[in-house]
């Protein structure tokens, strides 16, 4: 799934290590989900939504089949 | 921005999994070691106890400690792993196992007694995992 976590996360000068202990998993999941190669849960979707103060969509857009 | 392990909790977090992996890894070297010296009671006892506290660290990172060394991504990562193992050793099974029921039935094979023993840790494995299976799809 495409996201823009990468540039959230560096608009508020945050390191992976950071937003990973601001919505508890691990450095390289936030990592991996910047890389798009893991698709988070709803719930940590929530999580991240809530963090940045927007709506999971804003973050996250379904990959066009 | 540090994004490599080079925060406070990154540090802490590198440190349990240096422990944990640490006691697994002495555990299993005192178990070579000690049978391959002879001393098969001492190797394992230092199997025991490596791998005990190995255990109880990880289950206390897990539940008690205030570093997150695991998540759903791991656990995603685990339930592929079993899957991939699981569909290996079916798909291997079912190629294999009824081939030689027949040739034994044929009289071209005979089941040895260590063939035999996989033989029925299969099934004991497959067992299990139907057993699980039913117990997780009647709860959910």
């Amino acid at each position: 799934m495409k996201n823009d976590l990468r540039s959230r996360r560096e608009a508020e000068d945050l390191s992976q290590e950071e937003l990973a202990v601001a919505v508890d998993v691990t450095r390289q999941t936030i990592n991996a989900i910047e890389r798009e190669r893991y698709d988070p849960s709803l719930e940590l979707a929530f999580d991240l939504a809530a963090h940045f103060e927007c709506s999971i969509e804003d973050i996250f857009e379904p990959e066009e089949e | 921005m540090l994004d490599r392990a080079e925060t406070p909790i990154g540090r802490r977090r590198q440190r349990w999994k240096r422990s944990i992996y640490g006691s697994f890894g002495v555990g299993i070297v005192a178990l070579l070691g000690g049978v391959g010296l002879g001393f098969d009671l001492v190797g394992a006892i230092g199997y025991f106890l490596g791998v005990t506290v190995g255990g109880a660290l990880c289950l206390y990172a897990c539940l008690l400690g205030s570093v997150t060394i695991s998540d759903e991504r791991f656990a995603d990562i685990e339930r592929r792993a079993s899957h991939y193992t699981l569909m290996g050793l079916a798909y291997t099974g079912l190629a294999t196992f009824p081939a030689l029921f027949v040739l034994e039935a044929a009289g071209e094979f005979e089941f040895s007694q260590p063939l035999d023993t996989v033989l029925l840790t299969f099934s004991a494995l497959f067992l299990l995992w139907g057993a699980v299976y039913t117990t997780l799809r009647i709860r959910s």
